[in-house]
């Protein structure tokens, strides 16, 4: 026996969201089924409104509601620092910390040859003339320490650092409140290289 | 170090296994097929994190099941620990003494292993790619960093790599590899820095072991051979890192129009002379075999150096590819107080060992237990003892 055409069709739609696959799915649409209609329009209500409302911000490519952002338009912020994330989640990551004071600028992805994503594909250009504009003294570049954050950080690094502007890298190694015991040998390597003075 | 028990669930043709292991040597015995291997399989899973027969992870889980688990517990000189490792067909789940390691990278190492395959007998004229394990298998084991750059430096390889192949027009191209090559010189100077000292540990171990086999009359000679010169390898490991990123910068041309990366790591090969002659070309067939085997043993020496007590020595099949000479000096170099777990189709290929053994029989997926010395059962008929018995 098949589902119901309106069932088989939630079905279909939640499948397509991330980590979540035909079980959880079906799990899902028949909870929705049991909800009371009021919830169920609001969170229709909702998605729409994500597609419908929501646009990136024309100077850091971050997700907003309006043009510039929250950030951009904030006539406190520190002018001379933009900070440089690969996604729209990190800038929350680094906001909870409510010390950063900068700017920030998304570069919506990384540079991976393999998945095929290059310099262009990225806010990169989009960067480089927020640099020629602003009074910005320093590019701190916090994108993963993977491969090709990495790669992507000494690519941004060499484009930059021609112009004068100081380019940092975000530090990493022992998580704060971790236990030397219990880090392996590689954080502790690194951990080790980015020492400092006390 | 020894492992005392293994139990094994869902791997290959192991549906559920537990199985008491002896500190000394043991033969599995038994038909092509029955999972003699499989069982060695297992074993350096546990110390390697991986399979030495296939780097897909879903080979060794059992076809149609969710979740393949080996388990075992290690006894080393510092106290015994339980040893865990599952894959779910996504990822791969490491425990020690029951708590769960966040990286497989910390969980590598603690078992000690030296893996004897009858591929290594084509160490001295097979591929290349045959004596880069060689390098791998050892260091990853003994060195998480060696293991997390030569890792880190295949990864930067394969974006680099697909980065020559594409269609990008020149200038990005160039400004990317300038991006690119910084991080594989960091990791490849690592990757060479440790692979030049292991030959330089193991080649006085290897050269004696072969004058022995040679009976004094043949020396044999060992050289790394890498893009960056041996001068470089005296300073540290930055001064290599140096040379390579200058190599790299001189041969970026030549990448481009050949499309890949023509040096570095993974271009890496083990010279071996044999009175000053490549044996690749100069030696017969069984030279070949003996150098082969010293390095094997030499290997196994040096391991035994850096965990202060022997590794555990798996013997897949190797034994029945040699003559009685050099099985008998394959033993006799082999510490005697090392756990050895050999697998074999005949029995009879052992007349030539004067070692105590326990055997088991292995018969699709099951294994049949120990009936100690095989040779004195048959001989006298009298219940056998088990290893322990005869150590007591």
């Amino acid at each position: 026996m098949h589902y119901p055409e309106p069932l088989a069709k939630l079905i279909d739609g939640f499948q397509k969201l991330p980590g979540i696959g035909p079980k959880t799915a079906t799990r899902l649409a028949f909870f929705t089924l049991k909800m009371k209609e009021d919830d169920v329009r609001a969170l229709a209500e909702a998605l729409l409104s994500v597609r419908r409302d929501l646009s990136t911000c024309s100077i850091c490519h971050n997700v907003t509601d309006r043009d510039p952002c929250a950030v951009c338009g904030d006539p406190t912020r520190d002018r001379r620092q933009i900070c440089v994330v690969e996604e729209p989640k990190d800038v929350i990551a680094l906001e909870r910390m409510k010390e950063y004071r900068g700017l920030y600028h998304v570069l919506n992805g990384v540079i991976s040859p393999l998945d095929g994503v290059g310099p262009e594909a990225l806010t990169i250009k989009s960067l480089l003339d927020r640099l020629k504009d602003e009074s910005v003294e320093e590019v701190i570049i916090a994108t993963n320490p993977s491969i090709e954050g990495e790669a992507t950080a000494v690519y941004l690094s060499r484009l930059i650092k021609p112009s004068g502007i100081r380019v940092t890298r975000i530090a990493y190694g022992i998580p704060v409140g971790g236990d030397l015991e219990y880090a392996d040998e590689v954080t502790l390597a690194k951990a080790l290289e980015g020492r400092r003075d006390v | 170090m020894y492992v005392l028990h293994l139990e094994l669930v869902h791997f290959r043709n192991y549906r559920a296994l537990s199985l008491d292991l002896h500190p000394g040597t043991t033969v599995f015995v038994g038909d092509n097929g029955q999972g003699k291997t499989n069982l060695l399989e297992a074993v350096a899973v546990l110390a390697l994190g991986k399979s030495f027969r296939t780097p897909r992870d879903d080979e060794w889980r059992m076809w149609g099941e969710d979740r393949s688990l080996i388990r075992a517990e290690v006894v080393t000189a510092r106290g015994s620990t339980e040893l865990e490792l599952s894959y779910d067909g996504r990822t791969k789940t490491a425990k020690a003494g029951g708590v769960t390691l966040e990286r497989l990278q910390a969980f590598v190492g603690r078992l000690g292993v030296v893996l004897f395959v009858p591929e290594d007998l084509a160490l001295i004229g097979g591929a290349p790619k045959l004596r880069r394990r060689f390098f791998d298998l050892e260091l990853a084991q003994r060195k998480p960093r060696y293991l997390y750059h030569l890792s880190r430096y295949n990864k930067i390889l394969l974006q680099r790599n697909r980065l020559l192949k594409d269609e990008t027009d020149a200038a990005t191209k160039a400004s990317l590899l300038e991006a690119y090559d910084p991080l594989l010189a960091e990791s490849g100077a690592y990757v060479m820095h440790e692979r030049a000292r292991f030959v330089e540990r193991i080649a006085p171990h290897a050269e004696a072991i072969y004058g022995a086999l040679s009976g004094g009359r043949e020396r044999l000679g060992l050289r790394y051979v890498t893009a960056v010169e041996p001068e470089a390898f005296a300073g540290g490991v930055e001064d290599v890192e140096a040379v390579f990123r200058r190599k790299l910068a001189e041969s970026r041309e030549r990448d481009i129009i050949r499309r890949q990366s023509l040096i570095g790591v993974h271009r890496d090969d083990l010279l071996i002379t044999i009175d000053g002659r490549p044996a690749e070309t100069h030696a017969s067939q069984g030279q070949r075999r003996s150098a082969a085997l010293a390095l094997k043993l030499a290997e196994a020496a040096v391991a035994r150096e850096d965990l202060g007590e022997p590794p555990v020595v798996l013997l897949d099949d190797v034994l029945s590819e040699l003559d009685p000479r050099r099985q008998a000096a394959l033993l006799e170099h082999l510490d005697p107080r090392a756990q050895t777990l050999i697998t074999t189709a005949a029995l009879e290929t052992f007349s030539s060992i004067r070692r105590r053994l326990a055997v088991y029989a292995i018969k699709g997926g099951a294994v049949v237990p120990p009936s100690a010395d095989f040779r004195r059962t048959s001989a006298d008929g009298r219940r056998p003892k088990t290893h322990d018995e005869e150590n007591r």
